[in-house]
């Protein structure tokens, strides 16, 4: 009885707190513009969408072509054989050129110039780490290709699950590549740069918003725009980015960040996709109204959740990697340890929501050089790793 | 993949109600503890050695028996080719492989004993098939196939790439076996690799048979457990998968593979159109297993006859084994729809292939999570991630 009656007066408290919170609300009700989000992620101006991401569209799918390139498979996921040359890779990557799907090539869309290169913090050594990358899998890897590999030997592996073919150090190259760019590109470019004040309130688009500035020739605000494109590096590849279940069920379709955020919406973290999504439909709504402050509150909890998806898969393929090897699996293992590489590797591009990453780049690299050569990396040096991303990003 | 549905449950419980769904579990184990003791009582009264007598020696021996004695007449006309490479002898060589694959269908799900350790499924049946390896290793004269990279390199998908692979019509492929003896040596190698490990696995069965027939408890390593563990692990990937799936392009994002099909050189080479055939035959092969019929036609106690006893017991349970007797059927029917060519099938209309994929996917739902559930038989592996 007693308890229940302290737990009333909690109630109580907190009830008569809402209150207040929600009269201060009423007072200030001429400053505040109420934003309410549409039921889908769909806006219009004059009843014509404004909604536009094709340039993001394009970069997964130039991603997802480099991913099948840096696994000596043509680019076009035809899965046949494909050795393809440094330069050739290098064309893909750095100048959007060279793809067996014309409709990637002389877009203007390039993967390498939006790397590594967030308004708030881009960093031109780790777009060379990719390079690096490249230059290792096409002058190493490729020429191994059905040599047996070793430590310190690049060739193939094969165990019961899987082949793969990797560096001297055990790295299968198409993972570690594109788990990076999952931070490299799709992360930072949506928490570093398009959901940043210095993309959308740069020069006069605030103003420009506030006022409903279109433009030039076309149906959006560039703040509406900056917006979609953070949303596209999510959602790009979506057959339909309108749908009513797109915030409870997306496809996962390509390689890269909505592959993952789906695994971790069915497995880690139920509900992250729905979080999301209705932040981005509400930053969005808020972006109409003019009301900056939802806008901000919004993108925060975009930029912590899909930081939880990197934390999530970092830490799954460590312990992948462990309980791989402890089955015997070496080659199934190392394919873990590769995926793990690229996540821990795109840890730098997370965002905490106070404007830092989770891990800086600093420590990012002292990760990466202790798990650098697979065939010697100590568990206990993962194990540390594990608790230190878990105990950083609360999950 | 197919336990999603219940980690999603799990998982879709936020904390608190996770908590309290364990303090629950905990309860209801204590408040159960007694009901426990009695279906452990009741559950032996099916005597599951019977199941592994009759498997072992109504389908494995027999079976095994079968495949030897293809092999060793494709090693025959194997040798006799290699020796004078004409059209006659090459034609005897494609079609003793093409029964000896037949016959394979039928024990590749058993990969107990010593052919797990001799990792006899994967000599024997790794696709796609490493070609560029194998023209290395003919070109070097490497014999010692033992690295697990050299699984694609040999077996009876390894005998497919080096009868209709090496060139792209008969005429060729006879051409370069006369005219350089690495073709043969290393045609004949795969044999001899082949027939040893066939031999040792053959063997050993006899000596083996009791212990196994004998192992009839239910833990992870009791013979039960491992072969239906085995057996639905097989359907899943050997069959499902690797058969159907990945060709399809199930697992690539939509994309269609069809240099994964099996026994792909016979198809895209126009030898013979062989996939169709392969795969109904392993359909065939699974379901008497799951039937417990031999090759006459004779059924004996088997998964499906316990599924009956213990529904018979408890009339509340499932009745299961009707319901996976009317999928194989489906699956067989999806199966005849296709072209005998799955290369051309999937270049046409994967459509087909995908629904017969959605047959094989209904019984490795019942297998898997029904089944195993009905017999508490404990699944042994974890899903590959996919990627």
């Amino acid at each position: 009885m007693k308890n229940y009656k302290s737990i009333l007066r909690v109630f109580t408290i907190m009830f008569i707190s809402t209150l207040f919170v929600a009269c201060d609300n009423n007072d200030e009700d001429d400053n505040i513009i109420e934003v309410i989000a549409p039921a889908n992620y769909e806006f219009l101006r004059d009843g014509v969408s404004t909604v536009s991401f094709s340039g993001q569209t394009t970069r997964l799918k130039q991603v997802d072509a480099i991913y099948n390139a840096l696994n000596s498979k043509a680019d076009d996921g035809s899965g046949s054989t494909k050795y393809y040359t440094e330069a050739e890779i290098d064309a893909m990557f750095a100048d959007g050129e060279g793809f067996m799907d014309a409709l990637l090539n002389g877009t203007g869309k390039k993967v390498r110039s939006k790397t590594s290169a967030g308004c708030a913090a881009g960093n031109s050594s780790t777009q060379a780490q990719f390079d690096d990358q490249i230059a290792d899998f096409t002058g190493n890897v490729v020429s191994a290709w059905t040599a047996n590999a070793s430590n310190g030997v690049a060739g193939k592996l094969t165990d019961a699950t899987r082949s793969i073919h990797v560096n001297a150090k055990g790295h299968e190259i198409d993972q570690t590549f594109v788990k990076g760019l999952i931070g490299g590109m799709c992360t930072d470019q949506i928490v570093n740069n398009y959901l940043q004040p210095c993309q959308l309130d740069s020069g006069t688009r605030t103003d420009d918003n506030t006022n409903g500035v279109l433009a030039s020739g076309k149906n959006y605000t560039d703040m509406e725009h900056k917006w979609d494109e953070a949303f596209g590096y999510l959602y790009g590849q979506e057959a339909d980015y309108s749908r009513s279940d797109l915030g409870s069920a997306p496809t996962g379709n390509g390689t890269t960040l909505n592959k993952y955020f789906k695994k971790i919406n069915d497995s880690n973290m139920p509900g992250i996709a729905q979080t999301v999504y209705d932040a981005f439909k509400l930053g969005r709504a808020a972006i109409v109204a003019g009301n900056y402050e939802v806008r901000d509150a919004q993108a925060n909890i975009i930029k912590i959740h899909l930081s939880k998806v990197i934390g999530y898969k970092s830490v799954d393929y460590l312990n992948g990697y462990m309980s791989k090897m402890a089955a015997g699996n070496t080659a199934d293992a190392f394919h873990a340890l590769s995926e793990g590489y690229g996540f821990v590797m795109s840890l730098q591009f997370t965002n905490d929501g106070t404007e830092n990453p989770y891990f800086t780049k600093a420590e990012v690299d002292a990760m990466l050089a202790q798990m650098d050569n697979f065939w010697t990396v100590k568990d206990s040096d993962l194990t540390s790793m594990v608790s230190q991303i878990q105990s950083a990003l609360n999950i | 993949m197919v336990l999603k549905p219940l980690f999603f449950y799990f998982y879709t419980m936020n904390k608190i109600k996770y908590t309290l769904f364990s303090l629950f579990t905990i309860l209801l184990i204590i408040s159960c503890t007694g009901d426990s003791e009695d279906e452990q009582n009741l559950v032996p009264e099916f005597d599951r050695s019977l199941i592994l007598k009759n498997y072992t020696e109504n389908i494995i021996i027999p079976r095994y028996n079968d495949f030897k004695s293809k092999l060793d007449g494709l090693k025959i006309a194997v040798d006799n080719f290699v020796q004078s490479p004409s059209s006659t002898n090459f034609d005897q060589v494609h079609s003793q492989w093409f029964d000896t694959y037949l016959k394979w269908q039928h024990i590749e799900m058993f990969n107990i004993g010593k052919a797990e350790e001799l990792m006899f499924f994967n000599t024997m049946n790794t696709y796609p098939v490493d070609s560029e390896r194998i023209n290395q290793s003919i070109s070097s004269q490497r014999y010692d196939l033992s690295n697990p990279n050299d699984w694609s390199c040999q077996g009876l998908s390894g005998v497919d790439y080096m009868l209709h692979g090496i060139a792209e019509t008969k005429e060729g492929i006879i051409q370069k076996y006369a005219d350089d003896s690495r073709y043969g040596d290393y045609l004949k190698n795969l044999l001899v690799i082949m027939t040893r490990n066939t031999n040792d696995i053959v063997q050993d069965w006899p000596l083996y048979k009791e212990s196994f027939i004998q192992s009839s408890g239910n833990s992870n390593s009791s013979s039960l457990n491992m072969l239906t563990n085995d057996f639905v692990y097989y359907f899943e990937k050997g069959l499902r998968a690797n058969k159907i799936g990945i060709p399809a392009g199930v697992y690539s994002g939509g994309n269609s593979l069809p240099s994964k099909v099996e026994a792909y050189y016979s198809s895209k080479n126009s030898f013979q159109d062989v996939s169709k055939d392969l795969a109904k035959e392993a359909v065939i092969a699974s379901e008497n297993l799951f039937t417990g019929t031999s090759s006459s036609g004779n059924s004996g106690p088997s998964l499906k006859t316990y599924l009956d006893y213990i529904y018979s017991a408890d009339v509340n349970k499932e009745n299961l084994s009707p319901i996976i007797i009317s999928n194989f059927q489906k699956a067989k029917d999806a199966i005849d729809q296709l072209d005998k060519n799955f290369v051309d099938q999937i270049n046409s209309d994967k459509t087909k292939m995908l629904n017969a994929f959605d047959k094989l996917q209904a019984i490795v739902v019942n297998m898997k999570t029904n089944m195993l559930s009905i017999l508490s038989i404990q699944v042994d592996y974890i899903d590959a991630d996919g990627d």
